[in-house]
């Protein structure tokens, strides 16, 4: 316990959680106060992870592409104290637009000692729908404002020409500058924290530890996967199909060798003209979660771990798109490839993993004007069930794996938005039978209290649902259907986009997680 | 005139009694219920019920029922729609690197079963959409009378904004079932978000099922008695209320021993942060304190469930004297059952404590081939370690470096793990207050009494005009009155929609603006940057703390202890020694020495 180096892991991802809690308690957008969509770390004066807040896994992989990025552009000698760098830039390391990356130097004197990070997901950044996520988008530039990497402000304060170009870009301005601000903020308790650490060690003996803290990180996965047979473990797993768009799947072979992690994805499909594309930093997020599991709760979560892992990515294709493909929906192609390489990892090392959860999260937008005028955006995500097992049923409508994101209480939804949470429920019996029951997925009832709600549905898990485990049976699938005031029932596909009037009622139902074992 | 203060702990009450010829110590078995262990303890401290000016009184019972997850008799009644909303929780799960999924929700609060929904309906500002349902409602109220729930608690979706559908449905509730205790959502915690107000709203439900009874049964009793004086309880904030005001927020009940003895850290007023950790017989306790008082936190985390109420900033785990041992592939746990050796057995085999029965066989039976001893020193140690990195995990969680804080440690079994629990935390020295084994005790009798009155508003900091301020101030300071100079503490947001923080002043501010451009000031100190709104204003509250100093201890004393005879031999400032106490002893192991002030003992690793 005395280790200085686990101390110093602990205070380092301490500062990371305070990264995390200010930007929840200072956000001003719903889908970051209430969903908890951000994610903080930080990283080396080089570009390594050196801490991560307890967020969202699915951003995991972000961060670490974002900040390489803007090296690259701005290569750390350059950079000076105070500097603000941002990039939302899918192909330069990011995830889809409305994610804008804030990456700013730590400095102690003239010495460079680390770098603070967050992305957050922002309410609006342009493009063809509100909240900038359509469900319709063929190209990237239907998905809004592209920020290459770049310096977007000098002193500590963001420059009047990057906030007019967002500002000029987004419907949602005062919130999205907002939150940007809350960025730097939570950029700020951090550094104060940094300084501190680097006047405790020394700053040549700080840099010295944070080294020595990878390196161990690394040595100690390399023991961990140098014990595991060498593979290759298979995955596969595809989105529900649709006519007219192809398939949607990722197969991932798993290798292990000389303490390394090798994830092929080939056999992939090509990338689709549709926004549910991933870029390198989805499959990342996912192979570095599933690794995360594999090595416990004892783990060094810091970059020596991505030392060992290696990704090899078929060119533009569904895990690996290429510009310009849409990606705004990207987030249930990131869940089933993080389902292929659980597969995979469950047949490395087996023994404590579930059957497998829904494999989705809806991701709902409302927008419009209300009846006084006023214009209303508000974003939020629907988890479905967990997996059974491997000693218990599985919970109900719960963040699974690289999910972490919060629901939205009636209370929060309604006092931003003219819609009324007429229920928010278990969808009971939507998990997959068995020995440990699958968890049921969620039954969301709105109500639109107000004339043309803009709603936006992204799902999935409609059509193709999650296998069973060991003679688990299979959850409910996915459904979204809205009822007319006058009782017509439309029944909506996993992408919609829909008009709402009052009077109207959209009820959404997600997926249960898969059953383990067979029923005695 | 004699004053008492009571820690009612899981085996054992301290009692510090002080008037103006000293103070004295008692501490008493748990041998009964809790009104025969106060007579029991003011027999033996000589007090007469009738003679005693003020009683103030913490438990830990209900916060170990709570760490023991112990089921209760408790209902829920809620908005039609709205009955998953406990086990739904906020979607999240508790570690995110475990392949199973596990919910933080504390669902154990209340049976499936006893959740009921109501129809009718509130909207976003408070108006009534639909009336509440009286046939649900009746149907609610037979379901109660059948389960036989003691304690029930409602929680309406946008009660916060207008309580009339609570009052309406605990007027019918009372009227049926006369006994029953009720719990309302818009007196217990009076914010939005369903989720958290249901968790609060159970929680005081909670607390009354499990504790409720006997708080009462002691009130009769010390009446009974002839006692006249007042009752105070200490609270989650540390300081002392009127027993009238918990019964109107049971919830506030349930870290008040660990906050008291948080402030009994805190009295020590050490220059640097103090890292303090009370470990008793079934929960070990940690706090922080800065600058004499306690660490303050709007929310905290308990036992694993969230409460949202002003409290000290405390973290509970289940490590104590009478913890059950687990092994696990991590190393050993203390949260085992049944037949599972306690802490407490390793330290008597170790003549730490007396010898306790049982501790043999229980200890043969978990070893194996492994000796007793051995197994003991095994079981000590990892208890030290496991200790030492909460407490690493506590402090670096909020940003402060636990190597250069100042630990201090409390309890029955903290001063006998103390200096292990240091060197594991790489510390050469370790701070324990005097008369360690009673220190809730001591921080209740130090404790300060708390008037308040708070006034909940919802309206934009600009609307607020200078004299609608001073009104408003004025009848604050009335409804709290005291001779005790006033704070004033305003919650407010910089936007409506964001979430709200506290901002305390000493002095009364003259304007609205001064209100604004101190909140733009601390926000800005916090986070580096102007808040992205004006401010919005939630509540304004005053209170009055008036504080006593206490006697002083009599001289320090320590002396060399046996495990069978407390206060034996001379003096011993080298380990390795037993040192008896005020209340409870100190183990000093080889290679540490001991200090003593008037405050405090002082463990220190001695030079090599």
């Amino acid at each position: 316990m005395t280790d200085p180096l686990i101390i110093l892991q602990l205070r380092l991802d301490g500062l990371a959680e305070t990264m995390q809690q200010t930007l929840l308690r200072c956000a001003v957008s719903p889908v970051v106060r209430e969903g908890a969509d951000t994610s903080c770390a930080l990283f080396t004066p080089g570009g390594e992870l050196l801490a991560l807040a307890e967020a969202i896994p699915l951003l995991l992989g972000a961060l670490p592409g974002a900040v390489g990025a803007i090296l690259r552009d701005y290569p750390a000698d350059s950079m000076r104290p105070g500097d603000i760098f941002v990039t939302n830039d899918p192909f330069s390391g990011g995830t889809h637009l409305p994610d804008i990356a804030v990456v700013q130097p730590v400095f102690e004197g003239d010495r460079l000692i680390a770098m603070t990070a967050s992305l957050l997901h922002h309410q609006d950044i342009g493009g063809t729908r509100p909240g900038s996520v359509p469900p319709d988008a063929t190209e990237i530039y239907h998905e809004g404002l592209r920020l290459p990497p770049m310096r977007a402000g000098q002193g500590g304060a963001f420059g009047r020409e990057f906030e007019n170009l967002i500002r000029f870009a987004s419907r949602a301005p005062d919130v999205v500058v907002g939150d940007l601000e809350t960025q730097l903020a939570a950029g700020h308790s951090a550094a104060i924290g940094l300084r501190r650490l680097a006047a405790d060690f020394g700053t040549d003996g700080f840099l010295a530890a944070i080294g020595a803290l990878l390196d161990r990180a690394e040595a100690e996965t390399i023991d961990q996967l140098s014990a595991l047979a060498a593979g290759p473990f298979r995955g596969a797993d595809a989105l529900d199909p649709v006519p007219e768009l192809g398939p949607c799947a990722a197969e991932v072979a798993i290798r292990f060798s000389d303490g390394r992690l090798i994830a092929d994805f080939a056999g992939s499909s090509p990338q689709v003209r549709a926004p549910v594309n991933c870029v390198r930093s989805g499959p990342l997020s996912a192979v570095f979660y599933g690794l995360l599991t594999l090595l416990g709760e004892a783990a060094l979560r810091n970059g020596g771990i991505l030392r060992r892992i290696e990704l090899k990515l078929p060119e533009a294709s569904v895990v690996n798109a290429s510009p310009p493909a849409a990606v705004n929906a990207r987030m249930n192609m990131v869940r089933c490839i993080t389902s292929a390489v659980l597969q995979a990892l469950a047949e490395a090392d087996g023994a404590r993993m579930p059957a497998a959860n829904s494999g989705m999260s809806y991701v709902i937008a409302f927008s419009g004007v209300d009846d006084d005028g006023t214009p209303f955006l508000s974003t939020e995500i629907v988890a479905g069930g967990a997996g059974g097992g491997p000693h218990a049923d599985g919970a109900a409508a719960i963040s699974t794996d690289v999910g972490n994101a919060m629901n939205i209480s009636a209370e929060s939804l309604e006092a931003m938005v003219p819609m009324r949470l007429i229920s928010a429920e278990r969808r009971r019996g939507s998990g997959g039978a068995g020995r440990f029951r699958g968890g049921d997925g969620a039954r969301r009832e709105y109500e639109a209290l107000t004339d043309g709600i803009a709603a936006s549905i992204r799902g999935e898990r409609f059509a193709r649902v999650a296998r069973g485990a060991r003679g688990g049976g299979s959850p409910r699938g996915s459904a979204a259907t809205v009822i007319r005031k006058g009782g017509e029932r439309i029944e909506l596909t996993a992408r919609s986009a829909v008009t709402l009037d009052r009077g109207d009622r959209l009820v959404i139902e997600s997926s249960g997680g898969a059953g383990y074992g067979t029923l005695e | 005139m004699t004053r008492l203060a009571v820690d009612f702990g899981a085996r054992f009450a301290d009692f510090v009694a002080w008037d103006d010829t000293g103070l004295r110590i008692v501490k008493q078995p748990m041998s009964g219920p809790a009104a025969e262990v106060l007579a029991a303890g003011l027999a033996a401290l000589a007090l007469d019920p009738a003679g005693l000016e003020e009683i103030r009184l913490v438990t830990t019972a209900p916060l170990n029922a709570l760490l023991a997850r112990r089921p209760a008799r408790v209902a829920l009644l809620t908005t039609r729609g709205f009955g998953d909303t406990l086990q739904l929780g906020r979607q999240n799960r508790v570690a995110l690197y475990d392949p199973v999924a596990r919910s933080p929700a504390p669902v154990f609060l209340v049976d499936p079963e006893d959740i009921h929904e109501a129809g009718g309906r509130l909207d976003a500002r408070g108006a009534e959409v639909a009336p509440l349902s009286e046939a649900d409602l009746a149907a609610a109220i037979a379901a109660l009378r059948q389960r036989r729930v003691e304690a029930v608690a409602l929680c309406f979706v946008f009660a916060h904004l207008n309580p009339d559908h609570e009052l309406r449905a605990a007027e019918a509730i009372r009227a049926a079932l006369p006994g029953i205790a009720i719990s309302l959502s818009h007196r217990v915690d009076p914010a939005p978000r369903e989720y958290e107000r249901t968790v609060s709203v159970l929680l005081d439900a909670w607390v009354t099922a499990t504790s409720g009874a006997e708080a009462a049964a002691l009130d009769a009793a010390l009446r009974a008695a002839g006692f006249a004086g007042e009752l105070l309880y200490g609270d989650g904030r540390g300081v002392l209320v009127p027993a009238a005001a918990t019964a109107m927020q049971h919830a506030v009940l349930l870290t008040g021993a660990p906050a008291v003895a948080a402030r009994a850290a805190a009295a020590l007023q050490r220059p640097a942060v103090t890292l303090a950790v009370d470990i008793g017989s079934q929960s070990a306790d940690m706090s922080m304190a800065r600058g004499g008082d306690p660490v303050a936190a709007e929310q905290g985390l308990i036992a694993g469930v969230p409460l949202r109420l002003p409290t000290v900033d405390l973290v509970s785990v289940p490590l104590g004297g009478a913890c059950g041992l687990r092994r696990t592939d991590r190393g050993l746990r203390f949260d085992g059952t049944g037949a599972a050796p306690r802490l407490d057995d390793a330290l008597s085999v170790l003549d730490r404590v007396p010898a306790v029965e049982g501790a043999a066989a229980r200890l043969t039976a978990f070893a194996g081939a492994v000796p007793v001893e051995a197994l003991s020193r095994e079981i000590v140690a990892a208890a030290a370690d496991l200790m030492a990195l909460e407490l690493t995990r506590y402090a670096t969680r909020r940003n402060v470096d636990p190597t250069r804080a100042e630990l201090v440690v409390m309890g029955g079994a903290g001063p006998l793990l103390a200096a292990e629990i240091a060197a594991a935390m790489g510390l050469t020295q370790v701070t324990l207050p005097r008369a360690p084994g009673a220190s809730g005790a001591i921080g209740l009798a130090e404790a300060a009494r708390r008037t308040e009155a708070l006034e909940r508003i919802d309206l934009p900091l600009r609307d607020l005009t200078d004299s609608a301020l001073a009104a408003r101030l004025d009848a604050l300071e009335a409804a709290a009155p005291g001779a005790a100079p006033a704070r004033y503490s305003f919650t407010l947001a910089p936007l409506r929609q964001m979430h709200p923080m506290a901002l305390g002043l000493d002095r009364r501010p003259v304007s609205a603006a001064e209100v604004a451009d101190t909140f733009a000031a601390r926000y800005r100190a916090a986070y580096g940057i102007a808040p992205p709104g004006p401010g919005h204003l939630f509540q304004i509250a005053v209170h009055r703390d008036a504080r006593a100093a206490l006697p002083p201890l009599p001289a320090a004393a320590p002396v060399k202890a046996s495990v069978n005879r407390l206060a034996c031999g001379a003096v011993a400032a080298e380990g390795p020694a037993l040192i008896g106490t005020e209340a409870g002893a100190i183990w000093l192991p080889q290679g540490w020495h001991l200090e003593t002030s008037d405050q405090a003992y002082l463990l220190q690793r001695s030079p090599s």
